[in-house]
This record gives structure tokens, C-alpha cells and sequence, in this order.
């Protein structure tokens, strides 16, 4: 198994991000009323910054692969290469347009709707924003649903994993348990 | 008298802050995506002159046998104007159209003359027109020269199914040629009708497009300027 990844630094950072955002997230079980609104508003802040930072490392790897041929942050052989997943052309775009630039616009959309709350937590569109949060990283994990499956049997050369992607896959994980327990939490008046 | 007892319930803020965290969202996404920009610039990906021609994976036959075919294990990026390098003539083309059968001869003819320094691929496809219908035996008989079909006008063999792809004018021609019957190849490329070319340097990027030249330069001039400097 590769694993030079655990020596990149900035595959490193991403982790960290993943990391800190799911130790707020299970923090958050043994808190009650704002003090546990916060907590997971802020875990749900910090997937959707990572799945940013993760999805922009990926378009940069994407548009190296696509110019140089090759791209210094990933590997292109083993089971664990980015390399044969993003420099896949067949796979790596959604109606021309990158994976990495899709996914920094749906975790970008993300942040606006947890940010907002974050800034205004008992405003009356709240629950709105809640309610799209939830329905958006239904429509997220369906496309990372896709995903994992073009990983695992469609790109050439497969089965691959792309270690970058399952970190934004994880960020988009972490995002939809969030959302559920703040849509919960709102529910059971605890706000 | 009952007294009303003061509500507990917190209220939101009076502004409404939704703008302002669209434009912190939309901000932190700009900042990423320049780092991006200045990090990794992308590079413009198209059929026309200039761009880097958009990449394929396909299942190619090349006389032997069909193999996975890739167009960027062709690139020499490190290329640089003004040295050696192999040049790639993608031709498109389908084993029912007529213009292509009597093309035939010319590729014959230009890779007899250019073989050493440009890498021919032909890229089969099958247009939606009747008569049109091709499987991989049409594309391996019309490559290899070989027999299959009536030249009765039945529909089987090449040329509109009217001729034996025995007959196919010119030599049995010695490169890949890559099933793109889907059409995604055709697409990417923004073809409209075969037959068609694009010469590419050595490092991808497109040197000729013959939907571009507007008829002034044909391929043999295409390959004289740019492959031989002249």
C-alpha cells in the first residue's frame, strides 16, 4: 500500500481539518442547548472549509495532470493514486467542467448556508437554511456515492482510490451528520 | 389582574446577515481559486489551434489487435518549438463515407511520407446516416485491407456497404485505429463530418485544425510548415 501520502504536508493539513472537524462533531453529543448549537454549527463550518481546501488541492492536481502530465502532490501507481483517478479522461470532468471546481462551488454553497447561521443563529430563516443544508448533502453524497464507484470500477486500471477525494468524500460525510443533528437539536427545541 | 410573563425566547439580530455570509462564502472561494490559478494554472483544452488537444482513452486496433489506446502517451511534454519531436495526425474518419474510402489513397501516401516523423491515428466513428452501419470487423478489414463485404450495394462492407474493403484505395495502413463509435472523441473534438484532421504538436497542442484553416492550407501544406519548418 502507498503511503507516501502521510508524508504530505498538505494532505497532512487537510487531515488535520478532517480530524478537528469530527472531534467537534462527536464533542457536540455531550453538550446541550446553544452551547451545543455552536459546536456543531462550527463542525459543519470546518467540513465545508476542508472539503474547499481538499477540492482545490484536487483541481490543481487536475490541471497539472492535464498540462504537465503528471502532478508532484500524487502518485500514479498502487491502489492509492490520485494520479490515475484525476488524470482519468474520461472520468475527471462533469459536463467539462473539473470535479475539484464543482465540489469547491457545492462546499462553497455549504459554507454560506452554516456560515449564515452561524452569524445569526436564532434568525427565522434558520430553519430554512437547515432544511437546504440537509438536502444539499443528500445531493452530495449521491455524487460521492458516483464517485467512489467510477474509483473502484471505472477508471482505467481500476480498482483506485484517490486519497485527496476521499478526503473531500469524508468532509462531505461529516457535513451531512452535522446537518442531521442540527436539524434534530432545532426540532427538539434545544436550540 | 394575571401578569404576562417576559418571553425568554432570544431573538434574531435585527440586520439580515444572509449577505454578508454569501459574501464571506463567495469570498473564501475566490481566494481559493486564485491560489489554484497562480499554483496550478489551467491549461485551455480544445480542438482549435493553440489548445491542448482533449485527451482519450479508447480501445484502438493496431493490426495485431485491439489494445487501449491513450493520446497523452503520445505527448512529449518537454517538447519545445524548433526541435525533433514526433508530430500526431489525428484523422477522423468512417469506413462508410465515401470521401473517407477514396481518402484512403492519401493517407497511404502521407504516411509513406511523413511516418518517421508524425504518429498517424485515425479515429473510426460511425455517423448517423443509412448505410452507415460499421462494427470492429469493418474498421479492421478497411485498416488492414482486407476482405469483407459484397461490392454489390447491400449494406455490407465499407463505402456505404458498396464495395469490398479489399478495394479500398491505397495501401494497408500501418497505425492505430481507435473504436469511437460512441462518439465522445467526435465531440470533444467539435467534429461535424468525416473526413477530418488536426495535426497536433509533438506536445499536444494543436498545431492544425482543418475546420479552422478555412480551405487556404490543406494537410500536406499543414505538415510542410509545421513539421518540416518550411
Amino acid at each position: 500500500m502507498n503511503t507516501d501520502y502521510l508524508s504530505e504536508p498538505i494532505f497532512l493539513v487537510l487531515l488535520a481539518g478532517l480530524l478537528s472537524s469530527s472531534y467537534l462533531s462527536i464533542n457536540a453529543k455531550n453538550q446541550t442547548g446553544s452551547e451545543r448549537t455552536n459546536t456543531l454549527v462550527t463542525s459543519a463550518l470546518a467540513f465545508s472549509l476542508t472539503g474547499i481546501l481538499t477540492s482545490a488541492v484536487t483541481y490543481a492536481i487536475y490541471n497539472s495532470m492535464i498540462s504537465k502530465g503528471y502532478s508532484s502532490l500524487c502518485s500514479s501507481n498502487g491502489f492509492i493514486s490520485c494520479a490515475d483517478v484525476i488524470g482519468d479522461p474520461s472520468f475527471n470532468t462533469l459536463l467539462s467542467l473539473p470535479w475539484g471546481l464543482i465540489g469547491i462551488s457545492g462546499f462553497g454553497l455549504l459554507l454560506y448556508l452554516v456560515l449564515s447561521i452561524r452569524m445569526d443563529p436564532h434568525a427565522r430563516w434558520v430553519s430554512n437554511h437547515l432544511d437546504y443544508s440537509w438536502y444539499a448533502s443528500i445531493v452530495g453524497m449521491i455524487i460521492v456515492g458516483f464517485l467512489i464507484i467510477v474509483e473502484l470500477v471505472f477508471v482505467d486500471g481500476a480498482p483506485h482510490i484517490c486519497a485527496y477525494c476521499t478526503v473531500a468524500h469524508l468532509s462531505m460525510i461529516g457535513f451531512l451528520v452535522s446537518a442531521h443533528n442540527l436539524r434534530e437539536h432545532k426540532a427538539n427545541d434545544d436550540w | 389582574m394575571a401578569r404576562r410573563r417576559a418571553t425568554t425566547i432570544p431573538k434574531g439580530k435585527n440586520e439580515d446577515v444572509r449577505l454578508m455570509a454569501a459574501l464571506a462564502a463567495v469570498g473564501v472561494m475566490s481566494i481559493v481559486l486564485f491560489s489554484v490559478f497562480i499554483i496550478s494554472p489551467p491549461a485551455t483544452i480544445g480542438p482549435n489551434e493553440g489548445e491542448l488537444a482533449p485527451d482519450f482513452v479508447a480501445s484502438a486496433y493496431n493490426g495485431g489487435g485491439w489494445e487501449d489506446f491513450r493520446l497523452t502517451d503520445q505527448f512529449d511534454r518537454d517538447w519545445t518549438a524548433g526541435e525533433d519531436g514526433q508530430f500526431i495526425l489525428i484523422q477522423f474518419m468512417d469506413s462508410d463515407c465515401p470521401h473517407c474510402w477514396r481518402e484512403g489513397e492519401t493517407m497511404s501516401e502521407l504516411h509513406s511520407q511523413w511516418g518517421g516523423k508524425v504518429t498517424f491515428i485515425s479515429i473510426a466513428v460511425e455517423l448517423s446516416i443509412q448505410g452507415h452501419g460499421s462494427d470492429r470487423n469493418e474498421i479492421e478489414a478497411f485498416r488492414d485491407k482486407t476482405n469483407y463485404g459484397t461490392d454489390s450495394n447491400d449494406g455490407n462492407g465499407c463505402n456505404s456497404g458498396g464495395s469490398n474493403c479489399v478495394e479500398r484505395p491505397g495501401s494497408a495502413h500501418a497505425w492505430n485505429y481507435v473504436d469511437d463509435y460512441n462518439l465522445n472523441i467526435l465531440r470533444d473534438y467539435g467534429v461535424t463530418g468525416t473526413p477530418f484532421m488536426v495535426l497536433l504538436q509533438p506536445d499536444g497542442y494543436v498545431a492544425w485544425n482543418q475546420g479552422q484553416s478555412g480551405g487556404l492550407m490543406n494537410i500536406e501544406q499543414a505538415l510542410q510548415i509545421y513539421v518540416e519548418g518550411n
